[in-house]
């Protein structure tokens, strides 16, 4: 395999929150972030996500950053762009990204080739979208404008177990605007996560107690069971809950696979005054009471 | 090769949100009933240590009313009555266990109310469970305006726990049952009951509304929060509740939430509502009974609420809202009124820091 080997990012370290990188992001250098960008990791097999990798399996990965906002007002300059010695100066929409998946022991592992025309090739492109760092990440080239990257990837042999794709991306604002500043690391935007991939057939090892992981269907199936056993009888209702607990009980979420569950609407109550004065208004109209937190005191007669 | 995609779900939170924070809401609930409530509500929360936080509150509940409950008694009236509560809590963490309590004072005209509650959340299994469980007393003195004779009294205790779950990194699920028990005077001071041989009759006697002094309430929830893409969500809960009065009910709720932009989010939402009438509730009291009740939310009722939020971001730390519930109450067992319509509009403004 042929790929061109490349430095940039981090002086040369891919900052993409491995733990060989002791978790740092992009975020390391382009400080000060508001998140509003998001990212995502997309396969052209999207059983990579579900039942896992195959081994040997080729992937045509793309990372995408989502929500872009800073710099767009340059995406008309593309590449002709960030030439100090240029009148008039014309700043770049430069962003970036970072990607790598390493196995339990956060090596890499598998190995990375370039898209040219869409397909998965071990030709080395005269300009380069995508390149692989020395240490083993696929990252981005000087390709201004751009908010996703395409690279594949061969998955490793059987047995090597668990893996983990961690990536980042930054939104560049195109540094300044100025000859003097062409690019700085201020005022970007920054994003970064994990997504664990299992290996095909050789059963998770991503959970807790010997338990397999739910997925999302088995989950929300477990709690519209729930909703059935409740319309019958009570004690139905009762073992339907101790079942649903146990099922739910096996999962193991990993801190780095939370940046979802942490938005304020995936929390209960996520606006609790609301919900005091809601819940005060329909206790005082209804004969039930309770479950959903406190409605606040008095008599609500009203 | 044609790329199908699939995702692999990977977002960052839109804005960052701390503890430190400030709300303030204005909703007004009117219905067809003729009854209007303004409630006006502060609520400022701030981190005193890395540790503990402490939470200030003030809500208000101004009410005009003609409801039926008022105009079929002999003095029909509008009344006109204020509640007032000040409230407090504070919540300190100890590694993966964090500890909360609160105290409210509420204060009308005829009702005054002492809360506390108490409760331990604790974190498990690498934090993907978290376990609940919590208490509350509430004493209230009930009384009976320009009746300085009439003073009763009313104890609520209830313990709740809660089971939350991360099920995947778009899933997280949570099982609630919270036991209420109900101690003393628990009818209306200003309610009568006619006692008549048929509905259209007319009333022989008005005897006072008598509830049960004693009441055990089971409320079991379930509920799921599952994120769709990167900016949208969708919420659903279920209530099963029953209680030693008889009454049985079902709760079903559902919110959606997106952005239309980076600032600007929607919520939709949607609730559901049924119950059984209490065992001792007739429409028509033809003699006088043991326990009496003249009480619509005691009868068999539905209710159905549809409602949008708009929340717009005008800076990561300031945020505004809008937010307008229209609801249709139906009543089958309750004579003087079939049905109720209505609206609850609230504005908003909350700080975060």
């Amino acid at each position: 395999m042929s790929v061109k080997l490349a430095n940039d990012g981090g002086g040369g370290i891919p900052f993409d929150g491995a733990p060989r990188w002791a978790n740092h992001t992009c975020e390391v250098c382009h400080v000060g972030a508001p998140h509003l960008v998001s990212i995502a990791l997309e396969s052209d097999h999207p059983e990579l996500f579900t039942t896992g990798w195959v081994p040997e399996q080729q992937y045509h990965l793309r990372v995408r950053l989502l929500n872009e906002w800073a710099g767009l007002q340059y995406v008309a300059n593309g590449d002709d762009c960030g030439q100090i010695d240029a009148t008039p100066f014309k700043p770049c929409d430069d962003n970036g990204f970072s990607l790598e998946l390493d196995d339990a022991t956060d090596r890499t592992t598998g190995g990375f080739q370039q898209v040219i025309n869409t397909a998965c090739s071990t030709a080395v492109p005269d300009d380069p979208i995508v390149a692989i760092s020395k240490s083993g990440a696929a990252i981005h080239e000087q390709d201004n404008g751009r908010a996703s990257w395409d690279v594949c990837w061969t998955a490793p042999p059987a047995g090597t177990g668990n893996i983990t794709a961690y990536l980042a991306v930054v939104d560049g604002n195109g540094g300044t605007g100025s000859a003097a500043f062409p690019n700085d690391t201020i005022n970007d935007d920054v994003a970064a996560g994990a997504v664990p991939l299992v290996e095909a057939g050789a059963g998770s090892t991503n959970n807790v107690g010997g338990c397999n992981a739910a997925g999302d269907t088995g989950g929300l199936g477990i709690v519209l069971a729930l909703a059935v056993f409740a319309l019958g009888r009570r004690r139905r209702l009762l073992l339907g809950l101790l079942i649903a607990s146990s099922a739910s009980a096996c999962v193991h979420v990993r801190p780095r696979q939370r940046e979802t569950l942490a938005h304020r609407n995936m929390t209960f109550g996520p606006d609790p005054a609301e919900d005091e004065l809601d819940l005060h208004m329909q206790e005082s109209r209804e004969g039930s009471s309770g479950g959903y937190g406190s409605s606040g005191g008095g008599c609500g007669c009203n | 090769m044609q790329l199908r995609l699939a995702l692999a779900s990977l977002a960052i939170a839109h804005a960052a949100r701390g503890d430190t924070s400030f709300v303030s809401k204005v909703q007004v609930y009117a219905d067809s009933d003729h009854t209007t409530v303004i409630s006006p509500l502060v609520q400022g929360t701030a981190d005193v240590s890395p540790d503990t936080t402490v939470t200030l509150g003030y809500v208000a509940d101004v009410v005009s009313s003609a409801s039926v409950d008022i105009v079929s008694q002999a003095s029909a009236t509008t009344i006109h009555d204020t509640r007032q509560q000040a409230s407090a809590a504070v919540s300190h963490t100890i590694g993966s266990t964090k500890l909360h309590g609160g105290y409210s004072y509420s204060h009308e005209n005829d009702y005054l109310s002492n809360s506390f509650n108490g409760g331990i959340d604790q974190e498990l299994f690498d934090k993907n469970t978290t376990l609940s469980l919590g208490y509350s007393l509430n004493l209230n003195d009930v009384g009976r305006a320009d009746d300085q004779n009439f003073s009763r009294s009313l104890d609520n205790h209830g313990i709740s726990a809660s089971w939350t779950q991360i099920v995947s990194p778009t899933l997280v699920t949570q099982l609630t049952y919270e036991l209420g028990y109900a101690s003393g005077f628990q009818s209306s001071p200003y309610r009568f009951v006619p006692v008549r041989p048929t509905l259209d009759a007319a009333p022989e006697m008005w005897v006072m509304e008598t509830d049960p002094d004693t009441r055990y309430r089971h409320a079991i929830v379930v509920g799921a929060n599952r994120a769709l893409g990167d900016d949208s969500s969708i919420q659903g809960d279920y209530r099963y509740y029953f209680d030693t009065w008889g009454i049985t009910s079902h709760t079903i709720g559902a919110r959606y939430f997106t952005h239309l932009s980076k600032s600007l989010e929607l919520r939709l939402r949607e609730r559901f509502y049924t119950q059984g009438s209490a065992s001792f509730y007739q429409e028509n009291y033809t003699t006088v009974q043991k326990y009496m009740a003249f009480d619509r939310e005691l009868s068999s009722l539905w209710s159905e609420t549809i409602g949008a939020k708009l929340s717009y971001l005008f800076t990561p730390h300031v945020e505004g809202e809008l937010k307008v519930d229209i609801f249709y109450f139906s009543y089958s067992e309750f004579a003087p009124l079939t049905s109720r319509t209505g609206t609850n509009t609230g504005i908003g403004l909350a700080l975060t820091y």
